[in-house]
């Protein structure tokens, strides 16, 4: 045996250990990858642009940079990395999705998330209303007026000062590139008050417009560098605010940033963050237990009882969920048009345990109503409840009967099918799809269950699809997004894209409109009640669950703040124990 | 073998322009506007107005019939320009160069791990036939074979990097790194290629050459190794070059799971955002490869298998 081995080695070890060594020799030069990023050159905007080309970083070589190459999407900065090292630690957080740029205007949302760009508002994650940032107040003078106040002692990372004049730039600037930004704001004129004042006004009323100022799109950039340094060459024109400078970025890979030392806000205690894409969630999940990572985002709730169960990690939540899962409710379609069969369907659905399923408690709880409490509580507006019996009933209404005995109610000889689409990326809505099913088939419902491309929402070939999306834009306005839902725009002017299930919202228009000259948070909350009793009272939307999000987190971490949106997953206050 | 080594590369362009043809018509049948994921992509918070996304299509290039679409990607492929991503507004074959060699390197370790066990527990298994030995490496490929490299990957990352602390379950860079992600896509190429090794060595010994060799005195490892594995190798070899183009195009699952900046990584997140661009150059580039490997295995096999080199083709 020991001969058969030796002989059969023979061959096949100078053709494994032939390819090993090949392996070996290539993943040298990756190791050359932790090394800093040599200057680019042509890079640096130094004799171009009007600002100053990218401080030093103090620290950077904590951080696995990998070199950019000529033809790499990575973008470089626009000085390579400091030479010393500090013993600050590095952060490394696995992400779900980092492709967008970073570019604030090109929707760029990236940027915010990871503590690099910073708006002038920000929504608080404890009451959902925004609160300033980069601004230190807002006041609406006249109905078409605001006069903002702009923070002293900030500076882009290129070491520019932003005052008014820069914030003002800065917003031209995403108007003029940013057809979102354009369209949200509705702005005629921007006016530089003095150093630290602005006044904007608008072609509308905008009387929740520091809400509207959190939209990434509109962090606040150093907008003469951002345009000399051109397409692709982001990084190197050190626009930005935030407590960390990104310093390479290659999309859907990773992106790595240093400390911002100069922050306004105090000295970051990391030396910077690395963010991995990972859009595999159990991946992210293993990779944090495993210690690759630190924060985990977005985790399932199996995922969250295994990073609990495992020594060194646990999951942070935040406290209000601001994802709502939900289903649209087709009317173009015949079948929910009735409004009796649509009642029926309502009440033939027992939201309530399928949001325990797909939002256990930890991760989410019952969506009664569109919006979650924290934006708006409406007592006495109710959902119609989960009654079997009167959903009969109400089929019996609209003349359906089962003729045939087969127990699959008909009318006029067509049985009562309906479709319930889905997408499979969210896990939420194939389970909320296939036990809505089982209920209605005990009511007489058959449903055939289409999981499917999301934009096959687009198409007339669903009664019910299951929708996952943020709730909470138009910093917390409750008239917003019940707009939004409804598939208008926040002004109420109709002409919204996202009304999919093609909901007749007259009723809901009437009750709008006047929002527009309604600034307290009170007296919009009662127009957004008085819309949710619409919307719930005509079925036109099934909501199920507001999902909140969850963090896988490594016990390192320090003072992490499990914000409810996926607006900022970082501040400038995380940090890393030893 | 010059006549045979034309004839394959006259049918290269053709077969390239059936399967981009192909891929191009597929990816269009699909549902899911690439101009209205785009624009949600870059703005999540608003969905785009009708206006928008028409705007987006004629930027795209999209707002063309199709059979114009896809003559305009292939002149400029020829051209050695894939197009941009939508998503990331990058060059495709920059994208595909710098992914290639991570899934390259993640090959060749999967290979070669491959080989170094398959070969050996192959002679030996076919050595050993009926043996508790044979048994279990038969139990080994089976399991091999019927894993789904999923649940392999999982597994090894539960084991080797939660458990055990013993290897990064992520990331790229560094040899450890390579480990899991490799012993992962290896297992069901080494199992083929052992089973496969097996069953030619067994039926290479009971030839007549094989009992005259016997019958001369000579040791059974010398039978084995100097006389036969030569002639058992050679379904192996066709196999190895089929399981590279595997290995290459099927690391998708394999480095999605690890992290891996490769091309199946690449690949995953441009067929979820219906990028076109990246998607078509990806098959197109993955199409090539896998024909130059397999043609380079044929010529492998003929340069090791005289009767193939003096057979029909060459007269």
């Amino acid at each position: 045996m020991p001969n058969v081995l030796s002989n059969s080695f023979r061959i096949a070890l100078p053709l494994g250990l032939g390819l090993m060594f090949l392996l070996a020799v290539a993943c040298g030069s990756p190791a050359a990858t932790s090394e800093p990023a040599p200057p680019a050159a042509g890079s640096a905007p130094e004799a171009t642009a009007p600002a100053a080309a990218v401080p030093q970083p103090a620290v950077a070589t904590a951080i696995p940079v990998k070199p950019a190459e000529s033809s790499s999407p990575a973008q470089p900065t626009a000085e390579p990395a400091a030479e010393t090292v500090v013993d600050r630690p590095t952060l490394k957080a696995g992400v779900i999705w980092l492709d967008s740029p970073l570019d604030p205007v090109e929707g760029g949302y990236v940027s915010t998330q990871s503590a690099m760009s910073e708006t002038l508002f920000r929504l608080s994650g404890t009451t959902l209303s925004p609160e300033p940032w980069l601004a230190t107040e807002a006041r609406q003078v006249e109905p078409f007026i605001w006069r903002i106040g702009i923070r002293e002692g900030v500076k882009f990372h290129n070491g520019n000062v932003m005052d008014a004049q820069a914030v003002k730039a800065s917003l031209e600037r995403a108007i003029r590139l940013s057809p979102a930004a354009a369209s949200t704001l509705s702005v005629d004129t921007i006016t530089v008050e003095d150093a630290q004042t602005i006044t904007i006004q608008t072609t509308v009323q905008q009387p929740t417009l520091p809400g509207l100022l959190i939209l990434p799109a509109l962090a606040i950039t150093d907008a003469a560098a951002a345009d000399t340094a051109g397409e692709g060459n982001f990084i190197a024109a050190g626009a930005l605010t935030g407590p960390y400078i990104p310093t390479e970025y290659a999309p859907k890979e990773h992106l790595s940033s240093v400390a911002n030392d100069d922050y306004w806000g105090g000295t970051p205690p990391l030396a910077g963050i690395e963010h991995i894409a990972i859009p595999d969630t159990n991946s992210r999940e293993l990779a944090l237990q495993a210690g690759d990572i630190d924060v985990a985002v977005n985790v399932s709730p199996d995922g969250a009882q295994a990073i609990n169960a495992h020594q060194g990690t646990h999951t942070e939540t935040s406290g209000i969920g601001t994802s709502l899962v939900l289903w649209w409710v087709n009317f173009e379609r015949g079948t929910l048009a009735d409004p009796l069969v649509r009642r029926a369907v309502a009440h033939a659905i027992d939201r309530e345990s399928i949001a325990g399923l797909v939002a256990p408690p930890g991760s989410g709880s019952f969506a009664e109503l569109l919006l979650p409490e924290a934006l708006v509580a409406c007592p006495g507006v109710n959902a119609l409840g989960y009654d079997p019996d009167a959903a009969r009933d109400l089929l019996a209404q609209a003349g359906y009967t089962d003729s045939d005995g087969d127990g699959i109610l008909d009318k006029e000889g067509q049985p009562l099918e309906i479709i319930i689409g889905g997408y499979p990326e969210r896990f939420q809505l194939p389970i909320m799809a296939e036990t809505a099913q089982a209920m209605l088939a005990d009511v007489g419902i058959k449903v055939e269950v289409l999981i499917t491309e999301w934009s096959v929402v687009k198409e007339p070939a669903w009664d019910l699809f299951g929708w996952y999306n943020g709730i909470v834009q138009g910093g917390g306005d409750p008239v917003f997004n019940i707009s939004k839902f409804a598939g208008l725009k926040g002004d109420a002017s109709g002409s919204g894209t996202n009304n999919y299930g093609h909901y007749d919202a007259s009723r809901l228009v009437e009750i709008i409109t006047p929002s527009t000259s309604v600034a307290d948070l009170e007296g919009r909350k009662e127009i957004a009640c008085e819309a949710l009793a619409v919307v719930t009272e005509e079925a036109a939307f099934l909501p199920v669950a507001h999902v909140n999000l969850v963090y896988g987190v490594s016990d390192r971490v320090t003072d992490f703040e499990a914000h409810p949106t996926s607006h900022y997953f970082f501040d400038h206050r995380i940090g890393l124990s030893e | 073998m010059g006549a045979y080594l034309v004839r394959r590369l006259v049918t290269l362009p053709l077969l390239l322009l059936g399967i981009s043809a192909a891929s191009f018509a597929l990816l269009n049948l699909a549902p899911g506007d690439p101009a209205e994921i785009v624009l949600r992509q870059r703005n999540p918070a608003q969905l785009p107005s009708q206006a928008e996304v028409s705007a987006m299509r004629i930027e795209l290039g999209l707002d063309a019939p199709l059979p114009v679409q896809y003559v305009r990607w292939v002149s400029q492929a020829l051209a050695g320009d894939m197009g941009r991503s939508y998503v990331t507004e990058q060059p495709v074959a920059a994208q595909l160069a710098r992914r290639t060699v991570p899934t390259a390197l993640l090959t060749a370790a999967a290979l070669a791990l491959a080989l170094l066990v398959a070969v050996p527990v192959g002679i030996l298994s076919a050595q050993r036939r009926g043996s508790p030995v044979d048994t279990l490496a038969r139990l080994m490929a089976l399991v091999g074979a019927a894993a789904p490299s999923y649940a392999l990957a999982y597994g090894l990352i539960i084991l080797f990097a939660v458990k055990l602390s013993w290897l990064p379950a992520l990331g790229y860079g560094s040899a450890a790194q390579v480990v899991l992600p490799a012993f992962a896509l290896s297992l069901a190429p080494m199992a083929q290629l052992m089973r496969l090794i097996r069953a030619s060595m067994l039926e290479t010994l009971g030839q007549d050459y094989i009992r005259t060799a016997r019958a001369k005195g000579l040791s059974e490892q010398t039978v084995a190794f100097r006389h036969a594995l030569r002639n058992a190798m050679l379904p192996a070899i066709g196999a190895t070059g089929v399981n590279l183009g595997y290995l290459l195009s099927g690391a998708v699952i394999v480095e999605t799971i690890f992290t891996w900046p490769g091309l199946g990584q690449l690949m995953v997140g441009a067929a979820l955002t219906r990028d076109y661009p990246v998607v078509q150059g990806f098959v197109a580039y993955i199409a090539v490869v896998v024909l130059l490997v397999n043609l380079a295995a044929d010529i492998a096999l003929r340069i090791a298998d005289p009767r193939l080199r003096f057979g029909r083709d060459e007269m």
